[in-house]
């Protein structure tokens, strides 16, 4: 199984969509201690394939695992992404994760995703580490007047439609 | 040739849009907004979820027996659109459950039955936000 995931995360073709999450989580969930030797490096590779993953279903797939093992072993993950640096930039794992969970976290998929990922953030925000108050994520958008333009004329374009 | 004087006052979309701006937070900032919108929306377990409310046909739900269906629409055609919008059914406005396609491992799964208000109401006792 270990084998099918590593091809997965290496490929660029993202058509397994949230397949592969469900694999992760069954794996994690299965497994239980039989998969620490080979999770720091698992988890590393997700955190790298986040970086230039593009679809929202590839994206949640790499996402929820940290999101079930943030609510089971939080402090033994936190651990490993505060020590985890990814990418030829060298970003911190916990500023990967947490800036593409808090982006992508209002469009994910189904109950039990949706509902882990509610329970981790609570988990995290219980957990009150110091190298989480330090994090910056995207807020909301800055209303320009190109933004604001952009919007009139969508309105427009849909009040016009109606009529 | 009024279209050509139309065409003299279009203004045209530049296709390099300068993409949007957003504000930088702070991470639990950001975690406490999801989690307020996720309260908003779908607190509750998958259980009370599924669990249908109180029957429409109590025998009066203001203490008002008298009250007759006089003007009660009769006609049944679209009495399967009640039947699935309705009490008992699926929530018209509800994505999450229309778009819920987690196998049944997951269902049964004990997560699926935790109620995120309790959690939310741990977080208040917390300090983080106000009681629920």
């Amino acid at each position: 199984m270990l084998t099918v995931i590593a091809r997965l995360l290496q490929s660029q073709d993202e058509a397994g969509g949230l397949v592969i999450g469900d694999l992760i989580i069954h794996l994690f969930r299965r497994a239980g201690e039989g998969v620490l030797p080979v999770l720091p490096d698992l988890l590393q590779a997700m955190l790298i394939r986040m970086q230039t993953a593009q679809t929202a279903t590839f994206l949640q797939s790499l996402i929820i695992p940290f999101a079930f093992l943030v609510y089971n072993h939080c402090d033994a993950v936190l651990d490993l992404l505060e020590s985890t640096r990814v990418g030829e930039e060298g970003r911190l794992g916990l500023d990967v994760l947490l800036n593409t969970w808090t982006e992508n976290a209002a469009s994910f998929q189904g109950f039990w995703p949706t509902r882990i990922s509610a329970l981790a953030l609570c988990t995290l925000l219980r957990a009150g580490r110091p190298s989480l108050q330090t994090v910056v994520v995207k807020g909301d958008v800055i209303i320009t007047a190109t933004t604001k333009n952009s919007e009139d004329s969508f309105l427009q374009g849909r009040i016009d439609r109606v009529i | 040739m009024s279209l050509l004087r139309g065409l003299g006052n279009a203004k045209f979309i530049s296709s390099d849009v300068e993409p949007p701006q957003f504000t930088r937070v702070p991470f639990p900032v950001k975690a406490l907004k999801l989690l307020l919108h996720e309260l908003q929306t779908n607190g509750e377990s998958a259980s009370m979820a599924a669990a249908p409310t109180a029957p429409l046909d109590a025998e009066s739900d203001d203490g008002d027996s008298d009250w007759s269906d006089e003007g009660k629409v009769k006609d049944d055609r679209y009495g399967f659109l009640a039947d699935a919008l309705g009490v008992g059914g699926v929530p018209f406005d509800e994505d999450e459950v229309l778009a819920n396609n987690d196998d049944e491992d997951l269902q049964n799964d004990p997560i699926s039955q935790i109620d995120l208000r309790v959690s939310a109401a741990c977080l208040s006792l917390m300090g983080y936000v106000g009681p629920c």
